[in-house]
């Protein structure tokens, strides 16, 4: 038998295959791997390369799928061209199959690139009387694998014109194995996903290119819902009680996600039509009033969710604005108020896939806690309470441009501000790292008294004289009002010190409860994960000093950002880690802290501003 | 009587080791429980209530004052104590809410109550049943949800099918709860936080 050498551009590769071997299979042998969806069958051109050496005469299905011009320059189809002499060919990028890999940030991590949607280029031959196939199963046997017709009259009717006016080079957009759109051209890479946070406090959009996994477009506001009620409680009583509460509700938070998707596309020059897939995340609330649930059975104990597993919606039945057969995909919630956002955390912190002990705890509103053990979940929410998100703090905004995101208190104060403008106000990080600070300098004692001037005799001046009064009562000053961009001076007040022990109290309470629950100490905890609101990132060091997280080793206490929404993004760029979210939804175990003796002793104890040792 | 002033103080700063201290030096220099309570303790959770009414103290302030106050109870626990009073608290059935109800609970018991504490998810059953056998002079009820306020209403029922509506008087309490809600439902009275509950409380024992 004899041998050929396949050299393949870019690249120089080169191989050595028996006569006879198609181009595909030499391209294989060489690492190369071709697209071939309709199973090598010369029906779909996605193997499209050019020989740039002498070529063999066309086959049939080659002269149906290209003109005589591309068929004069060396252009075949991989699938069909057998080696019958050396020969040095050119291969597209848009002929190979490349993994692309998302890096999990903060971890070493990284995710093979697999969405629920993808779009794929075809040039399909043009029918003839040896092939008169209905237009439908002409695209459908191309892409193979057993994609599913459309379940939607739309994307049917526009088919028959639109292949033939596009000449049958077409790209066909398959959502979840099932063909949901054909648009005219190759227009597989305008692709995008969002994936959306939505916390009690703060909602947050990541537009995703889905090919590659990048994000292309950020973009957060303050979850509109709170003019009807800051806390869950209040939203929920609003939804169940007569009139349109549920309603008002459900249309705040659509219009929300709605706006902030086409702010993100708006600033990444993408257009809504470009984004076929929405992934979402919240707490079990949230995501009732997003798919306007009643959520009766979770204004009382033993508070009942109407749905807990995954759901999935037109975004056009709920008046999000993308692709006319764009789906929403709703992260399965695991029990109680223990949404889908914890699962995202679980899922971005890789929790279940633990074999020690490992803690999450999500500092924002609802203060969820999660604790792996021995590859064992279980979950609580704190009911902590948004001063961590910058509500109910005098001063507090969101992570966003102007937040005082880091403080130190020595000899003077020295501030970092978020985008490096004047302070406008000061966010949960800043907010806890004030606190340590005073306390640091004893300005502030261990009950959170935040002290007189008069009390206060010696220490530095400069940090002495920040003490000050006003109508709200006693206060320190970060940022006087010169200083700051606000024409008044940014400060934390003695109650903001007081909502920040109630917060940090009700989460160092819960932690401490799961973990005596399951008999183990905190210095057992090999890795305490902190993770929060989009921006984020709240220093250990500060968090350690006033006893939010236990005392462990720094090493051991890792801040990983807005886990939720990584979480979110995973599952829509990635179908395994979307079946791996639904398996831990079904796993974790709820832990209702109601029902835990202790809880209210605790959180007391708690709320003291100094470092956790031992048990609470 | 300078150590019951420290005491007071100890209290109201929520200095727990520090008022626990000065009640067992009290306690050794002779001084009787019922004197340290009405004398110091009770005055000082009247301090405490004040100021949580003139929004200088919120929850934690009252929370670790509390803490301090249980301290000192927990030492003279077992010591004859003339109780003004008994009261049966709790959360109304399907509503988890406690801080508040706790707060009350504690308030009262710094007061000189006899304070039987049903928890939350308390049915009109076991309020009564609780009453009962206590001898309770007062039915508290705490709800934070409207959706479990009708509890009260059918606690009220229950007491008077149980025959001891006439000697127990029902104090109600709770974010969604009004006084004209106290009326419809013809309880004895409405608190709207810890500290007027135990003025409310003291009065109803008058009554």
């Amino acid at each position: 038998m004899a041998t050929f050498t396949v050299t393949f551009q870019p690249g120089g590769r080169s191989v050595s295959v028996p006569e006879r071997t198609s181009i595909a299979e030499a391209g294989g042998a060489a690492g190369l791997t071709l697209h071939t969806p309709c199973g090598r069958r010369g029906r779909c051109g996605k193997c499209a390369v050019r020989v740039i050496s002498a070529a063999a005469e066309p086959s049939p299905a080659e002269r149906r799928l290209f003109a005589e011009s591309e068929l004069a320059e060396g252009w075949r189809l991989a699938c069909q061209g057998r080696v019958t002499w050396d020969l040095e060919v050119h291969v597209p990028a848009s002929a190979l199959i490349v993994s692309h890999r998302i890096q999990v940030e903060g971890t070493g991590r990284d995710i093979l690139v697999e969405p629920s949607v993808h779009k794929t280029a075809l040039r399909l031959p043009p029918p003839d009387l040896t092939d008169p196939r209905d237009d439908l199963s002409r695209v459908l046997d191309a892409l193979g694998g057993g994609t599913r017709a459309p379940d939607s009259l739309r994307s049917l009717r526009e088919l028959p014109g639109l292949m033939r006016s596009a000449g049958y080079h077409v790209t066909a957009v398959v959502a979840d194995n099932m063909l949901t759109a054909v648009e005219p051209g190759d227009t597989a890479e305008a692709a995008y996903g969002a994936a959306v946070d939505i916390g009690t406090t703060t909602v947050v959009v990541y537009l995703c290119h889905l090919p590659t996994g990048n994000v292309v477009g950020v973009a957060s506001e303050l979850n509109p819902q709170a003019q009807y009620g800051e806390d869950v409680v209040s939203r929920l009583q609003l939804a169940t009680s007569e009139g349109d509460g549920l309603w008002r509700l459900n249309r705040a938070i659509v219009q929300a996600v709605d706006g902030l998707i086409g702010r993100a596309a708006g600033e990444a020059g993408v257009s809504r039509e470009q984004v076929y897939e929405i992934a979402v995340v919240g707490n079990t609330c949230m995501g009732h009033l997003f798919l306007g649930l009643p959520p009766v059975g979770l204004v009382r104990l033993p508070f009942v969710s109407a749905f807990r597993s995954a759901q999935t919606a037109k975004a056009a039945e709920l008046g999000v604005r993308i692709h006319p057969a764009g789906r929403i995909y709703m992260v399965p919630n695991i029990g109680g108020y223990v949404g889908a956002d914890t699962v995202g955390v679980i899922l971005a912190s890789e929790l279940d896939q633990s074999r020690g002990l490992r803690v999450a705890v999500d500092i924002g509103t609802n203060g969820e806690i999660v604790v792996a053990q021995g590859g064992e979940l279980y979950a609580c929410s704190t009911a902590a309470g948004p001063a961590f998100e910058g509500a109910r703090i005098s001063r507090g905004m969101r992570a966003a441009a102007g937040a005082i995101d880091r403080v130190e208190i020595d000899g003077d104060v020295s501030y970092h501000v978020i985008g490096e403008v004047a302070p406008t106000g000061i966010c949960g990080s800043g907010l806890v790292d004030a606190i340590a600070g005073l306390v640091r300098v004893g300005l502030v004692d261990e009950t959170g008294r935040l002290r007189k001037p008069e009390e206060v005799g010696s220490g530095p001046e400069k940090v002495r004289r920040r003490l000050t009064e006003n109508a709200g009562g006693p206060e320190f000053v970060l940022a006087s009002a010169a200083e700051s961009g606000v024409g008044r001076p940014v400060a934390v007040t003695a109650r903001d010190i007081r909502e920040a022990q109630l917060a940090k109290g009700a989460i160092a309470a819960g932690t401490a409860l799961v973990l005596e629950m399951l008999g183990r100490r905190t210095d057992e905890v090999e890795q305490f994960l902190l993770a929060g609101a989009f921006g984020n990132y709240i220093r250990r060091e500060s968090a350690v000093a006033i006893g939010l997280v236990p005392a462990l080793p720094a090493e051991r206490i890792v801040s990983i950002g807005n886990a939720a929404g990584l979480g979110a993004r995973l599952v829509l760029c990635s179908v395994s880690l979307r079946r791996r979210g639904e398996e831990i939804a079904r796993q974790v175990q709820h832990v209702e802290l109601s029902e835990q003796e202790g809880f209210y002793d605790r959180f007391t104890e708690a709320m003291a501003l100094r470092p956790l040792s031992g048990p609470v | 009587m300078a150590v019951l002033d420290q005491l007071k103080e100890a209290i109201i700063s929520g200095n727990r080791d520090r008022a626990k201290a000065l009640t067992q030096q009290l306690l050794g220099e002779g001084m009787e429980a019922r004197g340290i309570v009405v004398d110091g303790i009770a005055p000082a959770m009247e301090v405490v209530g004040e100021k949580f009414r003139a929004n200088e103290f919120f929850v934690p302030e009252l929370l670790i004052a509390q803490r301090a106050m249980k301290e000192c109870l927990k030492l003279m626990s077992g010591a004859p104590v003339d109780y003004i009073g008994t009261v049966v608290i709790g959360t109304v059935k399907g509503d988890l809410h406690d801080i508040g109800k706790n707060l009350v609970a504690a308030m009262l018991e710094g007061a000189g109550f006899k304070v039987v504490d049903l928890g939350v998810d308390v049915s009109p059953q076991q309020f009564t049943q609780a009453a009962g056998e206590n001898s309770a002079n007062i039915v508290a009820m705490s709800a934070l949800l409207t959706t479990t306020m009708g509890s009260m209403k059918d606690t009220i029922e229950a007491l008077g099918k149980a025959g001891i509506r006439g000697k127990t008087r029902v104090l109600i309490g709770g974010a969604p709860v009004t006084q004209s809600y106290a009326e419809e439902i013809k309880a004895d009275g409405y608190a709207p936080d810890a500290a007027s509950a135990v003025d409310r409380a003291k009065g109803l024992l008058a009554a």
